[in-house]
């Protein structure tokens, strides 16, 4: 690899983490940084233009639409961030359980990871909101579920992978096993696939976390979130398209820059 | 004292693991068996494919053969509980063949030699520093190489540092795996007399694996070569190879001087 990709790979690192990080510092201080109370209605202040009191205006029910974007900030990143951490850490303990195990474990695990994984994701996380019901704490539920399953399978590979290397056995030969084994060799080895794959798919889980809630099955009104946000604003897309257009490009951009990250990770290696 | 006792070892790599066995493969090991004395160093020579390394590997405990059993101070180790494999591990280390993989690439050299100590002594960071040290020292590699990374080495530091590596817990027996060919002459004549007083002062034994009849020779109490995964010889140290394929081996060795090669090599 030469030095300029590398050194680009960095700059495009540095500027994609940047501005997320801004992004989650707006959403972590969004109480104090919040004009108005995001879910105060006031039917008489509907549909106001961006001014310096509503920065963004205001939506069909009179609330802050800025103050809402903010606080919309929690429920899709930080919801799609507590999904990933969660879930890929559960899929490294079961994962690497069943690559050193081996076996019939691992047979079993296998299959019912194929049957499992035969469903694409969504089919999967509907069948299981249709089990819990609609709100925002069973599709973190459902998604956790299924990227768990996804990931515990992959780093079951990554892991079988490096079963057969040889500072592996080097390190049990040394004495090294169980836990120790998995943090001192396997995982710091594994880190680059695993961190690019977990940040690549917060984008992912973003855009399904926003299209359940798009079709009612996530969060349910009055909290905001920005699939919700769209999906409220479609009524009024004539009328005024910036209530969808808000949600919709802050979607856009927030996944653009977690693809961005993960390739510059990809790359850096 | 019988220090490993190695009976009747067949090894057969399956193409798939668990339920789907296919195509049978002639096994790479086939009714290996032999004992080793303590303090004692046995030599393994044999051509490049007969099965040294995985002998080695299962001696080691880490490769479990299709039959046959391993013991090692009268242990089975494949049949052990934990308990009693942790003690065993510590007696029982290696040099691999290919001393860079061997390594975790993430390490640096200190944390490499560092390991072993980390899981069986109660030392202190000082203490691990120290005796990491004199274990460099005893393989004549600076210490200052300790917060290299193994990239950063070359082939013969490597093999060193994974000498060091395995002389860490005082061990009873080491397999070494080719593990000094990969070093200058001078070199190799100062490992193996370390190698040769470590065996004295401490009881330490050895299974030298190599295709350097003469290393072996120097090395070794008793050699045993393979062919094509199985024992076809035994001889003690001063005898003379007698088996066909030992004999091909041996006359694979370039005479010292050019004069005396044209004759065997271009004929
Ligand atoms: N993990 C494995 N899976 C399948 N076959 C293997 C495996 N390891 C070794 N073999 C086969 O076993 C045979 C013996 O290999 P081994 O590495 O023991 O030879 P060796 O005597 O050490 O050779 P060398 O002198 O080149 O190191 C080879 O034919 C090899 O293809
Ligand atoms: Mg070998």
């Amino acid at each position: 690899m030469s030095l300029l990709r590398k050194e680009r790979a960095n700059v495009k690192r540095l500027f994609s983490l940047t501005i997320l990080l801004v992004i989650g510092l707006l959403g972590l201080f969004a109480p104090v940084l919040m004009p108005h109370d995001p879910l105060a209605v006031d039917i008489s202040k509907k549909f106001l233009a961006p001014s310096w009191d509503y920065p963004f205006g205001t939506d069909h029910l009179g609330r802050c639409v800025f103050s809402r974007m903010l606080l919309a900030i929690r429920y899709s990143l930080g919801s799609a961030l507590v999904i990933q951490i969660v879930a890929i850490l559960l899929a490294i303990l079961v994962g690497a359980f069943v690559a050193l195990k081996r076996g019939i474990v691992d047979y079993l695990f296998i299959r019912i990871c194929d049957i499992l994984l035969a469903f694409p994701t969504l089919v999967l996380a509907f069948g299981l909101l249709g089990l819990l019901g609609p709100s925002l704490k069973n599709v973190l539920i459902a998604l956790v579920f299924t990227q768990f399953i996804y990931y515990s399978r992959l780093i079951r590979g990554l892991f079988i992978g490096l079963n057969e290397k040889d500072f592996i056995q080097a390190a049990r030969i040394s004495g090294t096993s169980g836990i120790k084994l998995i943090i001192r060799h396997y995982i710091p080895n594994l880190l680059p696939p695993i961190v690019t794959i977990v940040v690549l798919d917060i984008g992912k889980v973003i855009l399904e976390i926003a299209g359940f809630s798009f079709i009612g099955l996530g969060v349910q009104a009055p909290i905001p979130e920005w699939g919700m946000m769209v999906n409220e604003g479609k009524q009024y897309i004539r009328q005024h398209p910036e209530l969808m257009l808000y949600p919709g490009l802050a979607i856009v951009l927030v996944v653009l820059l977690l693809n961005h990250l993960a390739s510059s990770f990809k790359k850096l290696g | 004292m019988t220090l490993l006792e190695v009976k009747n070892i067949e090894m057969q790599y399956a193409q798939r693991p668990f339920m789907f066995k296919r195509g049978q493969e002639a096994p790479v090991l086939q009714g290996v068996t032999f004992s080793l004395q303590e303090g004692e160093c046995l030599g393994i020579v044999g051509q490049s494919g007969s099965g040294k390394s995985t002998l080695g590997r299962i001696i080691l405990g880490i490769e479990r053969p299709t039959k046959g059993e391993v013991l090692f101070q009268g242990i089975n180790l494949y049949e052990t509980t934990s308990k009693h494999k942790k003690i065993i591990r510590r007696d029982l280390q290696a040099v691999f063949q290919n001393s860079y993989h061997s390594f975790n690439p993430k390490h640096t050299i200190f944390e490499i030699v560092e390991e072993p100590l980390l899981n069986f002594e109660q030392f202190s960071k000082t203490e691990r520093q120290h005796k990491v040290r004199e274990l460099l020292d005893c393989v004549e590699l600076e210490s200052t190489i300790a917060q290299k990374n193994p990239s950063q080495l070359s082939g013969g530091q490597q093999q060193r540092v994974n000498i060091a590596r395995a002389l860490a817990l005082n061990p009873k027996l080491i397999v070494l795996d080719e593990a000094i060919s990969s070093l200058d002459m001078i070199l190799q004549k100062h490992i193996i007399q370390l190698l040769q007083t470590l065996q004295k002062d401490m009881q330490l034994a050895y299974i030298f694996i190599s295709h350097d009849l003469q290393a072996t020779r120097y090395m070794s109490d008793r050699i045993v070569v393979m062919e094509h995964g199985q024992l076809v010889e035994e001889i003690g140290k001063d005898e003379a190879y007698k088996h066909p394929a030992s004999l091909e081996l041996y006359n694979a060795i370039l005479p010292s001087h050019p004069r005396e090669r044209t004759k065997k090599f271009f004929r």
